[in-house]
């Protein structure tokens, strides 16, 4: 248990929780003063979720991914219990609007948007760094914005409604591959100076 | 190398000291790790040395202006500096290395070298032929348009001694600069410092005492914010006796030093087996 | 200065900003997009470019995020304070450079997009679509100094991601929410959102584009102020242009229903082209493409209310700014059937779909080829009218109506009725209910599904 909280401490886990959190309460209450209806727009719990998703996503920054790497005990394991945690802290932001009168919701469909995203966020990580692990989430969700769920519903998976076949294979492809890929390959080698202020 | 000498340079100067420092106080977040340090530099090679914590960081940074004093007066080069105040004019004949370089990756040792002397206010014409110059003293001559991030940690500390002292300051401040030369490197070093000591008052933090003593005309000695000793390599080395710890003359005399001054604030911390010098005596 | 300024523009975020907006606008519109044409028309493409800042200003927040974080990332913040070169000095070529940047990639987009509007296109307005293109340059501007700024008063990893998903949330849903909030309808013209869903002949005027330009620029200037200052004494002034724009700004704003109140029609654009030969078929300038291939069935519509005495005589676009309803002109008396294009638009080779052709003449031969929007009535069109339209239409054609599920229940089942009760009489008093039924409708009396069936105006 100890361990969990040094490891949490040291990827800046609070911070991002209550960033995370801020904003998702930011979201929610301009939804519930300008929103129309008491379930919010899929648009809308997106953007909750693409939120708390790359709020989130900030821990998965080390200060020294070379000394992590030396570590004796196996990482895969929990890069990948890091990112399924990733994702349940999303959700769990998510859900508790659903106490409320205005509801990101439903549960399904707030669990498959942050499980995707989060999965789309590793894969930023693997590819271009854990501290821009933020650019692919943020360029998807961004045009999809303006459109409406109908259409494309594998390319706008994540506001296609809860039952929705494809957007849901989606999610779970993304999810798998990013943190499957995570896991196993981790973040790339950095250079030195881009360690230097990874702490802030 | 020869090079155009102006007139500023050649004028007498109207103060008598570089540096000095008058019951200086300066904080380091809330701690004040500076604390009643009364300095006087000239032109010459000055080592500090003092152990971790004795603020000797801070007072690196005091003296390179990024943080105003909160006490007691700082002049440099005759100008008294106070928070809030200007400190452009000194700025310019000033040079930095701290401790934790930070530097941009991406650029190449000569654009990194050209970006700090533009920072320095250089003037434009001169900027390219002082780049050339500095980056041959430091002999990355050959790597010059090597991006930074290709560098290994003590060619880029090199680089940090090169952007320092590009612009000839009349203060140079370095904070640990030999870390990660090689020892063919620091004799290289200790001949730059030598030659920038004859005409500017170079201030360089380390802990290697042996640097100090080959390269230093003075050293300074701080412990707790507070001046301890200054004097010479020679009398440093002949303050210390075969009871001290260290294994070198310079160390002797260095642990002597610090124990006569800790000796002077508690009663025999060396009795108490206060080896490593914390100030506290160890549990029974 | 100038090497500097070089330096930055290669080795700053500069560069892969433009790639990053070129490459997602590209690619949406290739995968997400609708094969939009903007029907030829460039203010509604100048509109759309500016609706589509939804997604550039995200790039734009986030690129100066990470840019004035790079600073503490890279660890020379403590190097540069050092130096005597006041702050504005250096961290102005980088504003500079990221401004260029973000203006360029707009631009770019544009440009690319034009490529579809420039050969069908027939009017232009360079003023106004430069007034309505340059508000947009400035929005970017202005969003990657904010973005700076951001980054530069919070220097924290969090801070670019959270910066950009926010500019999306301000935009997307303040110009929503602010539109909805009654007489403040001219709040929502301070965000640069244009609805793209205007119509042809709509232009906005260069005074507000003006107005929105200076006000932007403000803010911008507002933000780059802030952040090339050193103290806080001087970043807490800098907010004065802002309070200053804004209050000279939004009294100047047009009020009115959220943004299509920055619209008007455009004179020039409205201006009449017809087609060779009678009887006569004219569009608005701005659709002037389509002429060729609406001539002929408005002609077709026109022969077939020739079975009517005193038949109208012309076809005539009628401009308007949106898709709503538009009285017809005042000295309308009856010998022109207004056409409106605004359901049907043009392909990308500016064809229009052979569907929307057909459904033109229906659409003329509707209501007799009155205008609907002649007698406003409350309430709408009831199902009653709606029938009796349906059985004119069929009738003037020469066939029965076909169901249309369109329309609502009660409507089909009068039209059926209706329909039975017109045929039953002979031919000469079919054509005179039908002639008085257009009557009827040009001078907004009597009820006309009473009139087919029955024949008389009670």
């Amino acid at each position: 248990m100890r361990w969990t909280t040094l490891y949490l401490r040291s990827h800046r886990l609070p911070e991002a929780l209550l960033t995370a959190a801020l904003f998702t309460a930011v979201v929610w209450a301009l939804t519930a003063m300008f929103g129309h209806h008491p379930a919010a727009a899929p648009n809308l719990v997106m953007m909750a979720a693409s939120l708390a998703v790359v709020a989130l996503s900030t821990t998965l920054n080390s200060t020294d991914d070379a000394l992590d790497r030396t570590a004796a005990r196996p990482w895969p394991p929990r890069r990948a219990a890091h990112l399924l945690g990733l994702a349940a802290g999303a959700s769990i932001l998510l859900a508790l609007t659903l106490l409320t009168g205005t509801t990101f919701g439903p549960f399904g469909f707030a669990l498959r948007d942050a499980l995707g995203l989060t999965g789309l966020a590793a894969l930023g990580a693997i590819l271009v760094g854990p501290h821009r692990a933020w650019f692919p989430v943020v360029a998807w969700c961004t045009p999809v914005i303006f459109l409406a769920a109908g259409r494309q519903q594998v390319l706008t998976w994540m506001i296609q409604p809860a039952g929705n076949g494809p957007a849901a294979l989606t999610a779970i492809v993304l999810a798998a591959a990013g943190i499957l890929g995570y896991a196993v390959l981790g973040p790339p080698r950095r250079v030195q100076a881009d360690l230097a202020g990874a702490g802030s | 190398m020869a090079r155009i000498v102006s007139s500023d340079e050649t004028t007498p100067t109207r103060y008598a000291w570089s540096v000095q420092a008058e019951g200086l106080m300066v904080k380091a977040g809330r701690h004040l790790a500076v604390n009643g340090l009364d300095l006087r530099m000239g032109v010459g090679v000055q080592g500090l040395l003092g152990p971790n914590g004795a603020g000797k960081t801070t007072l690196m940074r005091a003296l390179a202006t990024i943080v105003p004093p909160s006490g007691g007066d700082l002049i440099l080069l005759g100008q008294r500096m106070r928070a809030g105040g200007d400190a452009r004019t000194v700025r310019r004949s000033l040079g930095y290395l701290p401790q934790s370089f930070g530097y941009y990756p991406r650029f190449t040792v000569r654009e990194f070298v050209e970006y700090m002397a533009w920072m320095k206010e250089m003037p434009a014409r001169e900027i390219p032929g002082a780049v050339q110059r500095a980056i041959e003293r430091i002999g990355l001559a050959d790597r010059a348009e090597a991006k930074l991030k290709t560098l290994s940690g003590g060619m880029l500390r090199r680089v940090g001694i090169a952007q320092a002292v590009v612009n000839d300051p009349q203060i140079l401040l370095l904070d640990e600069p030999t870390v990660g030369l090689d020892p063919e490197q620091r004799v290289g070093f200790r001949e730059l410092l030598r030659e920038m000591g004859t005409d500017a008052c170079v201030l360089v933090s380390t802990h290697l005492v042996e640097d100090v003593a080959a390269a230093c005309t003075d050293v300074v000695l701080i412990n707790e914010g507070q001046l301890v000793w200054q004097g010479s390599p020679q009398d440093l080395a002949g303050a210390g006796g075969g009871g001290d710890a260290g294994d070198s003359p310079a160390e002797r005399g260095y642990s002597a030093l610090l124990r006569d001054h800790r000796g002077r604030a508690a009663n025999d911390p060396q009795a108490s087996g206060d080896t490593w010098g914390t100030g506290r005596r160890p549990a029974r | 200065m100038n090497r500097s300024f070089r330096i930055e523009l290669r080795r700053s975020n500069a560069l892969p900003l433009v790639a990053a907006v070129l490459a997602v606008m590209v690619l949406s519109d290739f995968l997400l997009g609708e094969r939009n044409s903007w029907d030829g028309n460039w203010m509604k493409l100048a509109a759309g470019g500016r609706s589509s800042l939804l997604v550039m200003v995200v790039f734009a927040v986030g690129a100066g995020a990470m840019q004035a974080g790079l600073d503490y990332r890279r660890g020379v913040v403590e190097l540069f304070a050092s130096t005597p070169r006041p702050r504005r000095s250096r961290v102005l070529p980088v504003a500079l450079a990221l401004a260029i940047a973000s203006v360029l990639a707009y631009l770019l987009t544009f440009a690319i997009a034009s490529a579809w509007v420039a050969p069908y296109a027939t009017y232009a307005n360079p003023l106004a679509i430069a007034g309505v293109v340059g508000v947009g340059a400035v929005t970017m501007v202005t969003a990657v100094w904010l973005g700076l700024l951001a980054g530069h008063l919070l220097p924290s990893r969090l801070t670019p991601p959270i910066a950009s998903v926010l500019a999306l949330l301000l935009m997307a849903v303040a110009s929503e929410g602010l539109g909805s909030l009654g007489n403040g309808a001219a709040l929502s013209l301070l965000l640069p959102d244009l609805s793209p869903s205007v119509e042809g002949a709509a232009t906005v005027p260069g005074r507000v584009s003006a107005l929105q330009a200076v006000w932007l620029l403000a803010v911008g200037v507002s933000a780059l102020a802030a952040f090339v200052s050193a103290r806080r004494r001087f970043r807490v002034l800098a907010v004065l242009p802002a309070v200053l724009a804004l209050v000279l700004v939004a009294p100047q704003l047009p009020h009115g229903q959220g943004y299509i109140a920055a619209y008007t029609i455009d004179p020039r654009a409205a201006e009449l082209v017809c087609a060779a030969g009678t009887p006569r078929v004219c569009v608005t300038r701005v659709d002037a493409a389509r002429l060729t291939q609406v001539t002929a069935p408005a002609r077709a519509a026109l022969t077939a209310l020739a079975r009517l005495p005193h038949s109208p005589t012309a076809v005539i676009e009628q401009p308007r700014i949106e898709a709503s309803t538009v009285k017809p002109p005042p000295s309308d008396r009856g010998d022109t059937v207004w056409m409106d294009l605004t359901p049907y638009g043009v392909d990308r080779r500016g064809r229009m779909d052979p569907e929307d052709i057909k459904d033109l003449t229906v659409q003329l031969l509707a209501n007799v080829g009155v205008s609907a929007d002649r007698c406003l009535r409350t309430g709408g069109m009831s199902s009653a009218d709606f029938a009796a339209s349906e059985i004119s239409t069929a009738w003037l054609l020469g066939h029965p109506p076909t169901p249309d599920s369109r329309l609502p229940a009660g409507s089909q089942e009068q039209t059926r009725t209706g329909w039975t009760a017109l045929t039953s009489v002979p031919a000469a008093e079919q054509r005179k209910r039908v002639a008085t039924m257009r009557k009827a409708l040009l001078t907004c009396r009597g009820d006309v599904y009473t009139i087919l069936t029955k024949g008389k105006a009670r």
